[in-house]
């Protein structure tokens, strides 16, 4: 996945949405979502293709006490 | 028993008090709402207060108790919990413009039983609008203050949680934790505040702000208020099929438990890489005094959180844009500048960015208790890494700078909010500015008794919690 997130696409999704671009600012939106992108890239593409978020409630019982 | 020492007491201590016949219940609540009303101008903890109704309670609690019968071990304790949880009919504002004229649709499971153990409650609390900014600012119904002063933040989104009841004015709050909501207000404000691992609480008539991550708490005055008040709210409900089925363990008995040879973990990266030497200095204090208390100190290594605190931030911002999408599309000038903005980004996540943060949820948990869990009991850690903001400087509105300035925050906490483990914000002292700060105490998952017991030994070796803000 790409973290480079144009402005344009963030003003696109919004106008899906039927939210009025102005609720937002485009170009900082589109550079905090491309940040987050960009630090959890490498440990999802580790993930094991059999992943699923259940594992979590499965990991948390077997580390409980 | 005179006002001022009716309201230096735990909730715990006046539960106890009003068994025994030494405070009556009509006197607690006169006592919390003279106060509330004498420090509201100052401090704005407080949305709505219910002096009337809370004064009939109280007097019902009363002839109860002259009948001898006995609700429960809060029989008769004045509360104000944040504004989120709904009881049905009334208003439950979610410190928004949106929700302000709109009656709840049933009552909070959290509130029943609070209800149940005899509780009182007296108001509604300011809070973050929606719960969703940690400096705990509300631009609708005004700022919260700090109660050690009022010019400072009193981190949120608990905001009216953590000041009330820093400035007893409140015995213990209900706060939810999505993020930090409960431990930094907890940690800037100077009370104890417990997140218990995901599905110990009933989130059932809570305010949803991020169904993956939302968690129903305390704040309270002391340890011992947490264990009490968790061991009321635990439990399982069928109105929230996330809810642990098992019985919880006994959280007031843990207090009495030895923390001699617990292995307390400070972590070597991570929690301390642009830690302030003001908080660096109560965290060695406090694992000092549990040194002292006979647990053993160890280094740990934790793996990087910098992916983690970012996989928060994914399924936060996304699960909140859902929820919102709505109001976003039909009322979204009802929204604060800086909401609105920060909703609206939450629409621009990719789908498969939001599934795959949640897939790493169960291998980042693994990893973290392999590297940390596998050494220590507890890990020990700041709740925040820098002194107490001002309020003015927090005040960015929905500039570029917000999301940083607002991560920042949250920088300590996201991480182990999106991991599922439990955490005890305990105070720890004063930084330079005269401001509190606290240690998170984080347990294993289900393992909240051990941070109980290492909570309340630290409070019986030190006075921080027994400390009052000037008025």
């Amino acid at each position: 996945m790409r973290s480079t997130v144009s402005p344009d696409l963030v003003t696109a999704l919004l106008d899906v949405a039927g939210v009025p671009p102005t609720a937002t600012r485009a170009e900082s939106a589109a550079a905090w979502v491309g940040a987050q992108l960009q630090s959890v890239a490498p440990a999802c593409d580790a993930l094991a293709f059999e992943a699923e978020p259940a594992g979590l409630v499965a990991e948390m019982r077997e580390r409980a006490p | 028993m005179m006002p001022a020492e009716i309201l230096a007491l735990s909730a715990t201590a006046l539960g106890t008090a009003i068994r025994g016949g030494a405070v009556r219940c009509v006197q607690a609540m006169e006592a919390v709402l003279a106060r509330a009303v004498e420090v509201q101008p100052r401090l704005n903890g407080f949305i709505r207060i219910e002096s009337e109704r809370a004064l009939a309670a109280a007097h019902a609690a009363d002839l109860e108790v002259a009948a001898g019968r006995w609700r429960g071990p809060l029989h008769g304790v004045p509360m104000a919990h944040k504004d989120m949880y709904y009881r049905a009919g009334e208003i439950s504002t979610c410190g928004s413009k949106i929700l302000r004229e709109h009656p709840a649709p049933r009552t909070a499971n959290a509130l029943q039983r609070l209800d149940a153990a005899g509780a009182i409650q007296f108001a509604n609390l300011n809070m973050a609008e929606f719960a969703f900014n940690p400096a705990g600012h509300n631009w609708h119904f005004g700022h919260c203050h700090n109660a050690w002063h009022p010019d400072y933040i009193t981190g949120g989104s608990s905001s009216g949680s953590g000041t009330t009841i820093a400035a007893r004015t409140n015995f213990a709050a209900l706060g939810s934790d999505t993020g930090g909501s409960i431990r930094l207000p907890a940690s800037f404000c100077g009370t104890v505040g417990i997140m218990a691992t995901p599905g110990r609480v009933s989130r059932a008539g809570a305010m949803p702000l991020s169904h993956s991550l939302d968690r129903v708490g305390p704040l309270t005055r002391t340890v011992e208020d947490a264990a009490q008040l968790l061991a009321v709210l635990a439990g399982a409900d069928p109105d929230d099929p996330t809810c642990e089925t098992q019985a919880p363990p006994d959280f007031v008995a843990a207090l009495k438990q030895s923390v001699k040879g617990l292995r307390i973990g400070r972590p070597t990266r991570y929690f301390y890489d642009n830690a302030d030497v003001g908080i660096i200095e109560r965290m060695d204090a406090s694992l000092e005094v549990f040194r002292r208390l006979g647990a053993v100190i160890v280094d740990v290594d934790p793996p990087d959180l910098t992916a983690v605190g970012a996989a928060w931030s994914i399924v936060a911002g996304s699960e909140a844009a859902a929820v919102h999408s709505k109001w976003l599309r039909e009322r979204s000038q009802d929204y604060s500048e800086q909401l609105r903005t920060r909703l609206a980004q939450g629409l621009a996540i990719p789908a498969a960015a939001y599934v795959n943060a949640l897939r790493l949820r169960g291998p980042a948990l693994g990893a973290f208790c392999d590297a940390v869990f596998s050494k220590c009991d507890v890990l020990h850690a700041p709740v925040v890494d820098f002194a107490t903001p001002t309020i003015a400087e927090t005040e960015v509105g929905d500039s570029p700078e917000m999301m940083a300035i607002l991560g920042r925050i949250t920088r300590l906490t996201r991480p182990i909010s999106y991991l599922g483990l439990p955490a005890l914000a305990v105070p720890v002292g004063f930084l330079p500015n005269g401001l509190p700060t606290a240690m998170q105490l984080v347990g294993r998952p289900l393992d909240e008794t051990t941070l109980f017991a290492l909570g309340h030994a630290y409070q019986g070796a030190t006075d921080w919690h027994q400390r009052e803000p000037a008025r």
